[in-house]
């Protein structure tokens, strides 16, 4: 049987990749994404102008309708509530977009009804994982030290081994 | 290498090795290898130019005096001994400017591993450690190679960065005066609320009974 993208092969058809958030696959009814920026509105006393202040990017924010659908929807309902509860977040790829965005769930739902077996919808909300923030980067200073020491005292030694076997003067001598 | 030049470094390199071996060495194989070091390196002083390995024989035995449990006293003293030297010759102007260096990276080493009580004390350690590179740079700087003074700059830049690393760490040495004079004990427990530091409150302030300490004490902030 052919696919759609067969069928009708509109550039944007032809662009859509399977969703999937981590391991676990599913298809999407619906979906909106959400972004923009952190903004401060100062609106002064006796002023007409105010000042919408930037404080950086709005985290993104993916809302879902996906669906699993099929004589054994059950084991793909089970692998995506799994990865659904993971603490540690996973990649969730947008059909439309195709990027891969690290993303961490912040609230799902299942529901399934009598009418219609076999299919069971998600409401899924994600949120963009990002980077722990206010963590400077820590240096070892001692084993730095250490490292640094060791290839010094190499090098000044071979620096030594050339100036007293040459010439003063001699070029190689590197002075 | 001719002889006046053979004389000169020879002297130097006797010099600079009496110094190296002159501290409280531990007793053991390190000690013996760097003993054995030593000698190794005034016999054979006479080839080890001509093969290209004066300088690698020289780096062994600094490494060997401080593994046999060199100070940092011993290495600033053999310092100031290279310090004092008024090489005029090509070969013990080498040995000289490779001794000097060699001991400031062993003292950064030795530094690198020490384990401090307090600020105050790391913080005396890096005033004594920034008047050696002043000196090392204002004296010497000229007569290193580019590459031997980069080396230099950048160990003593990781020095300074190590114990300032190390001093944000620790607490503060604090005075504290009491009204009358307690036992330790009681003032282990008033300014650390237990007991079991009265030992270190002893060792810091050198009482002459720990049932009377003095009025006037110090120990460590926290």
């Amino acid at each position: 049987m052919a696919t759609i993208q067969e069928v009708s092969s509109a550039p944007w058809r032809k662009r859509l990749v399977p969703a999937s958030y981590g391991s676990a696959r599913f298809h999407v009814e619906q979906q909106g994404r959400s972004g923009g920026r952190r903004v401060v509105l100062h609106e002064y006393p006796k002023r007409s102008q105010p000042f919408a202040e930037d404080m950086g990017r709005t985290a993104f924010r993916y809302q879902m309708t996906g669906y699993i659908i099929g004589p054994s929807y059950h084991e793909g309902k089970r692998a995506l509530m799994k990865v659904l509860d993971e603490q540690a977040g996973a990649t969730l790829i947008d059909p439309y977009i195709g990027e891969p965005k690290k993303c961490i769930c912040e609230r799902y739902s299942v529901s399934e009804t009598r009418e219609r077996g076999g299919y069971c919808t998600f409401e899924m909300t994600f949120v963009e994982l990002g980077s722990p923030g206010n963590f400077p980067e820590q240096v070892n200073s001692l084993r730095q030290l250490q490292n640094v020491a060791q290839t010094a005292m190499k090098s000044i030694a071979q620096t030594a081994n050339v100036q007293a076997a040459l010439p003063p003067g001699d070029p190689r001598a590197g002075q | 290498m001719n002889k006046l030049e053979y004389i000169e470094a020879l002297e130097i390199s006797k010099r600079l090795v009496t110094e190296l071996v002159r501290f409280p060495a531990k007793p053991g194989k390190a000690t013996v290898d760097l003993r054995t070091a030593v000698g190794k390196f005034l016999a054979e002083f006479p080839t080890m130019a001509d093969n290209w390995v004066l300088g690698t024989e020289l780096l062994n035995c600094f490494e060997l005096a401080r593994a046999a449990g060199a100070t940092l006293n011993s290495m600033a003293r053999l310092r100031a001994t290279m310090f004092a030297e008024v090489p005029a010759r090509h070969m013990g102007t080498t040995i000289v400017n490779a001794a000097i260096l060699f001991s400031f990276i062993e003292e950064s080493e030795i530094i690198a591993v020490q384990v401090f009580k307090s600020r105050g004390e790391v913080a005396e350690l890096m005033d004594a450690m920034g008047v050696a590179i002043e000196d090392i740079k204002l004296n010497k700087a000229d007569s290193f190679a580019a590459n031997d003074y980069q080396a230099f700059v950048k160990i003593a830049a990781l020095l300074i960065q190590h114990m300032s690393a190390t001093e944000r760490q620790l607490p503060r040495v604090v005075q504290y005066t009491w009204p009358i004079h307690y036992p330790s004990l009681a003032l282990s427990n008033r300014i650390y609320g237990e007991g079991s530091r009265s030992e270190e409150l002893i060792a810091e302030n050198k009482v002459v009974h720990p049932l009377f300490m003095q009025r006037q004490i110090l120990a460590l902030s926290v």
